[in-house]
């Protein structure tokens, strides 16, 4: 297998083969933070900088490393950034470190990162693998991102703790509570995902439509 | 000579210099980071106290809210004893608050030095499993009393600061000193809107929350889908904060 370039590994991650909706990693923390944006914001920065760091390392070490016992240093190198993740927004952000709760020590079993630290990783150099990583991330940013920003207004009637609607939306009991709760978050998930699908294949068709055409015949 | 990865030698050894060359920065990154934490944790609660009894005080001033925090008179239940150190610690014993509602005298109390409050603190930052502390000052020439109070929430421990008047019969304010219930649902027993609620309430026979709300005496407004959380804080305020505090103003009440 070549080695792909940085432009395919940046298309691919958030587009064709994005994490979440293609892929379908990561659902917990999808359903669990993204009722807030500036939460969404910070786990989803944690996880690419977990995945990207996490990759490049084992990447380096790759030759290393025995294939029977690769696990063990997966974990120990996806645990390594996550709990020094985490002291760092124990000591310098208090508050997100409260809210984000038990979800920032969760992303060493987060799927994204099992799965590119699994596939990617030990078949490429270190800089493109740190590069899937991150872009890995970004595609699990740009999906959390969106959902956050449709369930905080409904939830709270705010966008990252600023107003959009008038007071009233909450104080009057209208808003929804739903959309606080993490099975919002599944039905909002499907509709992405649905959209996106219908999309992707719409794309795949019109590429493999030319193909029948040359090959002077259909199925 | 060509190293075999595959080799049992070799792999033992690799994984045990891995673990070294992670563990030690982990190591020093927590030992460093861990004071700036500390003060922090430590800093809400003096905050969150001197709130709760009414008293002004913000995290954005740090040091004159812990020069305020120091001047409160403190108390705990327990006993005495020392830590492998040497130091001062307090081994604290399930409280027996029925026993205490009926005989007031029950109560044992013992003074206690702030830094034994801070180690405390301390070995609870992540379990919020904080023993009892009571405060004891006088605003405008009146006693109040104060106190953290923690009790069974959804998740884990929910810890109160409840303070009350000089009679016991009006709270001063209520903070949440620790949680861990649902973030954005339960959670929100922590924001302000929330505790802001129980300032000057007159609980009376005990704080209630129903169709009523905020409008009763002792009414409060709960949290929409957060009944369990809602309840926890209730139930800690009713069965274990006012209890004790009631027992505190039998002991320590009246005037100088």
């Amino acid at each position: 297998m070549s080695t792909p370039t940085y432009k395919q590994v940046w298309k691919e991650n958030l587009n064709m083969n994005n994490p979440v909706l293609v892929q379908v990693l990561g659902i917990c923390s999808t359903l669990a933070v993204t009722n807030k944006v500036v939460n969404t914001l910070i786990m989803t920065v944690g996880v690419s900088l977990v995945t990207a760091f996490a990759s490049y390392t084992l990447s380096w070490i790759r030759h290393l490393i025995a294939r029977r016992v690769r696990m063990i240093f997966q974990v120990l190198a996806i645990t390594f950034y996550v709990v020094l993740l985490q002291l760092i927004l124990n000591a310098f952000a208090p508050e997100v470190a409260r809210s984000l709760g038990p979800y920032v020590g969760l992303i060493i079993t987060n799927c994204i990162v099992m799965g590119r630290t699994e596939t990617f990783a030990p078949a490429n150099p270190p800089l493109i693998s740190w590069w899937d990583g991150f872009t890995s991330g970004l595609g699990y940013m740009l999906v959390l991102g969106t959902m956050s920003l449709i369930r905080e207004p409904l939830a709270f009637g705010t966008i990252a703790d600023i107003p959009i609607f008038p007071p009233e939306y909450v104080s009057s009991g209208n808003n929804w509570t739903i959309a606080i709760m993490a099975p919002s978050a599944f039905f909002l998930v499907a509709i992405i995902i649905w959209v996106f699908k219908t999309r992707a294949l719409k794309v795949e068709a019109a590429a493999k439509a030319p193909k029948p055409a040359t090959a002077g015949g259909t199925k | 000579m060509k190293l075999n990865k595959d080799g049992h030698v070799f792999t033992i050894l690799f994984t045990f210099v891995c673990t070294v060359v992670l563990v030690f920065p982990l190591t020093l990154a927590y030992v460093g980071t861990k004071p700036i934490a500390d003060d922090y944790w430590r800093l809400q609660h003096y905050v969150k106290t001197l709130q709760s009894m009414g008293i002004p005080a913000d995290v954005l001033h740090p040091a004159e809210a812990k020069a305020a925090y120091e001047k409160l008179e403190k108390y705990t239940i327990g006993t005495f004893t020392k830590d492998s150190a040497g130091k001062d610690i307090v081994e604290y014993a399930p409280i027996d608050f029925s026993g205490i509602a009926q005989n007031p005298a029950k109560l044992v109390l013992l003074p206690i030095k702030d830094e034994v409050i801070n180690k405390a603190l301390q070995d609870t930052s992540y379990t919020g499993n904080l023993p009892v502390f009571f405060y004891v000052t006088e605003v405008d020439g009146q006693k109040r009393f104060g106190g953290d109070f923690t009790g069974p929430g959804l998740w884990g421990n929910v810890s109160l600061a409840v303070g009350v008047n000089a009679t016991g019969d009006q709270l001063t304010g209520m903070r949440v000193l620790f949680n861990v219930e649902t973030p954005g649902l339960g959670g929100r027993i922590g924001e302000t809107w929330f505790t802001d609620q129980f300032k000057d309430k007159k609980p009376g026979t005990g704080m209630v929350f129903n169709q009523a709300g905020a409008s009763a005496e002792n009414g409060f407004d709960a949290i929409a889908g957060a009944t369990i959380s809602s309840t926890a804080v209730k139930d800690t305020i009713n069965q274990r904060g006012l209890v004790l505090l009631k027992a505190l103003i039998a002991q320590k009440g009246g005037t100088k």
